[in-house]
């Protein structure tokens, strides 16, 4: 009977599969924590996925610790670091505005770590107890879809204010991403308030509603929608949107006045499997190789002097910023996603 | 005491000494004890255990927050709104589509139901790519070659990728039914001088209204239970299980989150119970043992030219959808530059971990799920000890919970606690083989149906234990429902999405839940590839499992 010999072949299948399950599984973060010899390092990034996955090659090419990570938006991170308080899987948080890694340094989930690769930093880049330390810089901007405006708009001259978003004409003209998930709309709400104060704040972010067309989870998913001509407008950190400028959409960058600006961050999470290799990440990121390949990847300005301005990028210095109180946006961050989840909700 | 005495219940009277037969069984086989406590262990662990804690974890503060909150009714709304559209226009094409299927009469059948089986074998978000791909904003065929300005974000997106997402749902069930009409009926109405239409509405479809009822209410129960293509297309039009995943994410709230849950299994839970209720009363019964000889009567040719060309196009738009995600790989920027490009390949190579641990799960998952499914329904069904109609409901009841539910009862559950286990690949493969559980349990079942208990008595006379009996006599026999479960886990386990994907860690991750990612992230090139892959997978380990069991295990009739 040629039946009964399908079953031993599905059973060498599983047999093999499971012995490769065995193999893999020994290098896997081991279920309550504590320090690994050889353990994987675990990376929550907020990077976009393809900068993660090509610059952890490159730290395992250099330092031979093997890397994993998974790719979530800055607030998305912060939730995950808090709910596994008790039980840290992650080792280190990779990017983000630095309000986010303040939040959770703040609830005492951040391992301090001076790094001697941050000694001659710019006190602005970091913590000063040392449970981040920056690594980019970046300030939002407003992505405009040239050829979609001109279609749309007929001649009309493109916004160049936070306030001139709230025209009535621009009703479901633009896309942003939803604050509690992404670290970048955060930066948005918290900019308003620092720039408005927080009742008329909340006024703006109301009336603003309207303009949106929708909510993304991610803070750079704007930039690629208006980009790819779904919307003429987005809002969005400008690094992310020089990069579909070079991708070839036909994009334009305004930094409106008062605008909001972002240290991208590295900490550690305390209490994670592997802490020794966590610091070594640190240094590394924060170290020049690290900066240029990231600064290559990504278009952010590196917050070294020795990593060069990529072409099309504005640097801070140029813009009129808003005073971004960082402590206050780390505080209160709970207390503004509520009040946003009530009166916007997504 | 009242006057009036109570109706006798309606249970088959114990043959006498039966309940001291089985506690000698008992004595005699302690296996038989040790697997159904095993077997009972685990259905109230991963079954029930979770599922009480959804409804336990809310506490008044949530409840009073989702019912005071007028937006929460607008998501309750838009998903109510959601489900009757998708699932009415699902199911009457499906019911098309089983029509045009059933006639023997249109050629080209082979073909176009391959067409109609694909979305079921591949990722369920696949079709809400490719319609943004497609049909969106600046999408190949609405811009570019129409110069349409479309936008699929939003309800009619949503109802659109939904109808063509999960009418072969329909399809699945309803050619069943229409080809057990037998053909005599339809011969009595043409003798009784109706034409084609006349006998269509006075026969074949008063006779398929059972079979409607219960396409429409499984179809309806995955639209509910969708996740991944309203997170796609749904825009800023709230539907309860994106809800749910954003309070999970965004800000950790599992006290909401059940809540959101508790409120899409109502539904879903009704659904499932009218379903089955439906699926047993059966009462238009054609099959009467008498087959017909007959064929089914002709098909006049403008019906048949109709159906055709129906078929024609639902399965034309299913290869567009698929050429799509495939063009959409090698296409340098979607919508900007049209340039052929492998790079998008290359990144897959740079996260071919996740199509590894994908195929590696799902197949892990398969045999979890074929095992215990093979193994609980012979001791539910044949060696009850007590509990058995408990034990048979945990079974089945993972069917009636949407993805997101169960993914949020085990985050709930397995995150701290005596089996915190979330963060691991075991708690994902675990998921997987649970998901798939009622449908390998229930192939189980239907295939004991068929042997006889004289068989297995036979055996336990001769002395052969529980177990032995099982090994060397049901087990050979039920290997076609073996491999049958074990092939459906897999397929259904590689393309998951909506439960695993709060348990995925950066150590287990899946390729379902990057290409998720990729793609709300507007990576179209990088999300198309690696979905290109998942499904080449997935093709492939089916065409290796036909080979391997020689075409015998049909999976939805492929």
């Amino acid at each position: 009977m040629s039946r009964s010999r399908r079953l031993p072949h599905l059973l060498a299948l599983f047999a093999t599969a499971v012995l490769a399950l065995a193999a893999c599984g020994s290098g896997g973060p081991a279920a309550g924590g504590g320090e690994q010899k050889g353990g994987k390092l675990v990376v929550y990034g907020a990077l976009h996925e393809n900068e993660m996955a090509r610059l952890l090659k490159a730290f395992e090419e250099r330092s031979g610790i093997k890397t994993e990570f998974v790719r979530l938006s800055a607030g998305e991170i912060v939730a995950r670091v808090q709910a596994e308080k008790a039980k840290p899987t992650g080792d280190v948080v990779l990017g983000g505005p630095s309000e986010n890694h303040q939040a959770l340094a703040l609830g005492g989930m951040l391992q301090p770590y001076d790094s001697p690769v941050a000694k001659d930093y710019d006190k602005r880049f970091y913590d000063p107890g040392h449970a981040w330390h920056g690594f980019y810089v970046g300030a939002l901007a407003l992505a405009v879809n040239t050829e979609r405006w001109k279609e749309e708009m007929k001649g009309r001259p493109i916004p160049k204010t936070w306030d001139e978003l709230l025209d009535p004409a621009l009703k479901d003209k633009l896309v942003v991403a939803r604050p509690d998930s992404s670290g970048t709309a955060y930066n948005f709400v918290a900019t308003q308030i620092f720039r408005l104060g927080e009742a008329q704040a909340w006024d703006f972010i109301k009336k603003f509603d309207t303009t949106v067309a929708h909510y993304t989870d991610s803070g750079a998913a704007p930039a690629r929608m208006a980009g790819a001509g779904e919307y003429p407008l987005a809002i969005a950190f400008g690094h992310d949107i020089l990069k579909p400028i070079e991708a070839g959409y036909p994009l334009e960058i305004v930094f409106p006045q008062d605008t909001g600006f972002e240290v991208g961050a590295v900490s550690i999470v305390k209490g994670g499997p592997n802490t020794e290799s966590a610091k070594k990440f640190v240094d590394w990121m924060l170290g020049r190789e690290a900066g240029q390949l990231h600064t290559d990847l990504s278009k952010r300005v590196s917050i070294r002097k020795d990593v060069a301005v990529p072409d099309g990028a504005v640097p801070l210095d140029q813009l009129k910023l808003v005073d971004f109180d960082v402590q206050w946006a780390a505080q209160n961050r709970d207390k503004v996603l509520r009040a946003w989840g009530e009166r916007v909700g997504g | 005491m009242t006057a009036v005495a109570p109706r006798p219940p309606r249970v088959r009277p114990a043959p006498p000494g039966r309940a001291s037969r089985a506690a000698r069984r008992l004595v005699r086989e302690p296996v038989t004890l040790a697997v159904t406590l095993f077997i009972a262990a685990v259905l109230i662990v991963f079954v029930l255990w979770p599922t009480v804690n959804v409804f336990l974890r809310p506490d008044a503060e949530h409840w009073s927050r989702f019912l005071g909150s007028a937006r929460m009714w607008d998501v309750a709304r838009n998903t109510a709104v959601m489900t009757l559209l998708s699932t009415v226009s699902a199911t009457a094409l499906g019911f098309l589509f089983a029509y045009a299927l059933s006639r023997p009469d249109i050629p080209g059948k082979p073909f176009f139901r391959i067409m109609s089986v694909l979305p079921l074998v591949s990722p369920p978000f696949v079709i809400g790519l490719s319609l943004i791909l497609l049909f969106g904003r600046r999408g190949l065929v609405t811009y570019e070659l129409l110069g349409l300005n479309l936008d699929v974000y939003g309800l009619p997106g949503l109802w659109a990728v939904q109808t063509m997402a999960y009418y072969p749902v329909a399809v699945l069930v309803l050619t069943g039914v229409l080809r057990r009409q037998s053909p005599a009926l339809e011969w009595a109405g043409r003798d009784l001088g109706h034409g084609w239409w006349g006998i269509f509405r006075t026969v074949t479809l008063p006779l398929a209204v059972p079979g409607l009822a219960s396409a429409g209410l499984l179809v309806g129960m995955y639209v509910l239970a969708d996740f991944g293509n309203p997170l796609l297309v749904a825009g800023s039009y709230r539907v309860l299980a994106v809800e749910a995943y954003h309070q999970v994410v965004g800000t950790f709230d599992l006290g909401m989150a059940a809540v959101l849950c508790v409120a899409l299994l109502v539904p879903t839970g009704l659904f499932f119970w009218l379903q089955r209720a439906w699926l047993e009363r059966r009462s238009y019964v054609t099959v009467t043992g008498k087959e017909s000889t007959l064929d089914p009567v002709p098909t006049p040719a403008p019906v048949r030219g109709t159906l055709f060309g129906l078929l024609c196009v639902v399965s034309g738009f299913m290869l567009l959808t698929y050429a799509s995600v495939f063009a959409g790989a090698l296409t340098k920027t979607w919508g900007v530059n049209w340039t052929l490009t492998l790079q998008h390949f290359e990144y897959t190579l740079l996260r071919a971990g996740d199509l590894t641990n994908s195929t590696l799960y799902a197949v892990v998952a398969g045999f979890a799920c074929a095992v215990f499914a093979v193994l609980a329904a012979f001791f539910i069904q044949r060696r009850p000890l007590v509990g058995r109609g408990a034990m048979d409901m945990l079974a089945v009841l993972p069917g009636a919970l949407p993805g997101t539910m169960i993914g949020i009862a085990w985050l709930i559950t397995f995150h701290t606690g005596p089996l915190a286990i979330t963060g691991t690949a075991l708690i994902v493969v675990l998921m997987m083989t649970v998901r798939t559980l009622p449908v390998g349990y229930r192939s189980g079942v239907s295939a004991l149906q068929q042997i006889g208990p004289s068989l297995d008595e036979s055996a336990q006379d001769l002395g052969s234990g529980s177990l032995r009996t099982f090994r060397t006599v049901m087990l050979p026999l039920m290997r076609t429902a073996f491999t049958a479960a074990f092939i459906y886990a897999f397929v259904k386990s590689i393309n998951t999405l909506s439960a695993v994907i709060f348990l995925v860690s950066p150590g287990s991750q899946l390729a379902s839940v990057s290409i998720m990612g990729l793609a709300e992230h507007g990576y179209w090139g990088e999300a198309t590839a690696l979905a290109a892959g998942l499904m080449l997978v997935t093709f492939a380990a089916l065409a290796l499992f036909r080979l391997l069991t020689g075409g015998r295990v049909k999976l939805f009739e492929l």
